[in-house]
């Protein structure tokens, strides 16, 4: 073997032509660094306001803190596909309609079944044949994913009305109520979920041959497909895990309100897809990182928890929401630019 | 003597009305790189398009080691072991430099991991060390993990170069490779081109930069209106000749 360094004249790249030297730590590590101190900052400066203002430390207490896990699983949930779904390139606005129509079919199925597992895993099916559904939209009728999910989102938001009679419907399993508000010790049970989720995904997404495809089919099209990937399928996949995941987070939801409701989720999807984009995933495709993601959820979870708990009005979250959505975009933009 | 490893005889393609191939001969030899030139429109990328099954020829035949093929898709020109390496480089910029090498070809894990598509980072790492290191590629454990967007021009085109030779190709076909590089990295990536000669790999290398031509090239064809007006061996031609062959016709 001919090696480069027994050549009279080697082709030689050094590994960084500037002179800086790249270590693990650079690039998306780095950045994640970042978010994470910036929600360190954040839970210090909460903590701190609230103390002050209420005079005591609720904010810190153990009740308080598995509250903020317990309400941001749901999010983190439904993040999980939201991320692959923006690495991939696409982008699903039907989740937060989603969830209420799959809380509903849960409810539905479980009540008619008398079964919690009937419940769940029917309810996890419409949520794999809407995401299959604008996969085929997106992927062979060639729809833009922000229409066709956008479409999808007001097609969901009548049938929730049409099947429900805009009415909420009591859930009669206990088994099912216990998916949303059940303990196991002092974890709350979504939050166990939640922690599973995150788990495989990040497997998925980082140890196995199909994440580096979802990576490369959101990176570049082309030179997935020059490279053999069948990007189509991929986006197929992507779009179901993200009706799963959604589907998933409909059926907690269910369970903790005991009842399924067409008007539960309003605005979710903004939820869910401000915080993916605040960890950092970039709405141009090819970049995103599940640590990320689960940080961006935490953050906007201690956010909400900290207006309640300093009495500001709730419904100043979702101004919160819409300014954090559109400044992580500024910052994607602006580094987009950079590179 | 000289192995001719591809054989293309009287192709001819027209689109519309433009005839933007003649019955064109081309001849490479096994390792050999063969300099392919002409001005905008002489038919330079039609031809390696045909080649690398990109387009279908109207009429000609083509040979690979004496076998006559169909090249239908360019799926069909790999399996021939034709690589080709567009001006786009078609690098992922967001993937490392690991995984841009491998994408599509990646090294599954032994077992049960591989049923579940688990990926074999170590080997791939090996591998790619080891492909760099023959293209004079300094490449150490920081950057076989860097982003391919943090790259230079050369280095980029080199992984690119690199990505190819996981499974060595036969016929190389190189678009302008000099094209979106640095002044200072260009000598580099023609060393590299001269390298991949050493090891048995025959190539085609297209440029508009003559004096590149001569520095990496055995022979050169050049190329006018759609027909060969010249194949010169480089050492018996000067660029002079071959540039007044390319405006002449």
């Amino acid at each position: 073997m001919t090696s480069a360094h027994d050549e009279q004249s080697p082709a030689q790249f050094s590994p960084d032509p500037g002179g800086r030297s790249f270590s693990k730590k650079r690039g998306v590590g780095f950045e994640q660094f970042g978010l994470f101190m910036a929600f360190v900052g954040v839970f210090i400066i909460i903590s701190i306001t609230s103390r002050i203002l209420r005079g005591d430390w609720v904010f810190l207490s153990s009740i308080n803190l598995f509250n903020i896990l317990l309400h941001s699983s749901m999010t983190a949930i439904a993040a999980v596909g939201c991320t692959m779904i923006l690495v991939s390139g696409n982008v699903d606005l039907s989740i937060g309609r989603l969830v209420s129509m799959t809380g509903i079919a849960s409810v539905y199925i479980a009540n008619i079944s008398n079964s919690m597992i009937v419940g769940l895993i029917g309810g996890l099916c419409v949520g794999a044949l809407v995401g299959l559904i604008n996969g085929f939209i997106v992927v062979h009728l060639k729809v833009n994913s922000l229409i066709a999910t956008l479409g999808m989102m007001s097609i969901l938001l009548g049938l929730v009305y049409i099947v429900s009679h805009a009415r909420s419907i009591p859930l009669k399993v206990s088994a099912m109520n216990w998916l949303g508000t059940g303990y196991v010790g002092p974890v709350p049970f979504p939050v166990i979920v939640t922690f599973g989720i995150y788990l495989l995904a990040y497997y998925v997404m980082n140890r196995t041959i199909f994440g580096i495809y979802v990576y490369a089919t959101g990176g570049s099209n082309e030179a997935a497909i020059r490279s053999g990937i069948h990007i189509n399928k991929i986006k197929f996949i992507t779009f179901i895990v993200s009706g799963v995941t959604a589907a998933l987070a409909g059926v907690i939801l269910a369970g903790r309100l005991n009842s399924g409701q067409p008007r539960s989720a309003a605005g979710f999807e903004l939820e869910v897809i401000a915080a993916t984009i605040l960890g950092g995933t970039s709405l141009s495709g090819g970049e995103g990182h599940l640590f990320g993601t689960i940080i961006g959820v935490l953050l906007m979870g201690v956010m909400a928890n900290g207006l309640i708990i300093m009495d500001i009005d709730p419904f100043w979250q979702h101004v919160v929401s819409g300014i954090i959505l559109i400044v992580a975009v500024y910052f994607d933009q602006r580094r987009k630019e950079r590179t | 003597m000289a192995v001719p490893v591809v054989k293309m005889e009287n192709i001819s393609k027209h689109f519309g009305g433009v005839e933007a191939l003649q019955s064109v001969d081309f001849v490479l030899n096994q390792s050999e790189i063969v300099g392919l030139v002409g001005d905008n429109g002489a038919g330079k990328s039609t031809l390696i398009k045909i080649l690398s099954g990109v387009y279908q020829a109207d009429s000609g035949t083509i040979y690979i080691d004496d076998q006559k093929v169909e090249i239908e898709d360019p799926h069909t020109a790999i399996q021939l072991g034709i690589q080709t390496i567009y001006q786009d480089l078609a690098l992922v910029d967001q993937l490392s430099v690991v995984r841009n090498m491998f994408l599509g070809k990646e090294f599954r894990r032994q077992g049960l991991g591989g049923v579940f598509g688990l990926f074999n980072t170590r080997e791939m790492e090996n591998k790619t060390s080891d492909i760099l290191d023959r293209l004079g590629v300094r490449a150490d454990y920081g950057f076989l993990k860097q982003k391919v967007q943090k790259l230079s021009g050369g280095q980029r085109q080199a992984i690119a170069i690199g990505k190819t030779m996981i499974t060595p190709p036969k016929i190389l076909i190189l678009d302008e490779p000099t094209a979106s590089i640095s002044v200072k990295e260009r000598p580099h990536i023609l060393t590299l081109v001269k390298r991949l000669k050493t090891q048995g790999i025959s190539s085609i290398f297209i440029s508009h930069n003559l004096e590149e031509v001569f520095q990496v090239a055995d022979r050169v064809v050049i190329l006018s209106r759609g027909r060969v007006v010249g194949d010169k061996i480089v050492a018996e031609t000067s660029n002079q000749e071959v540039v007044k062959l390319i405006v002449q016709f």
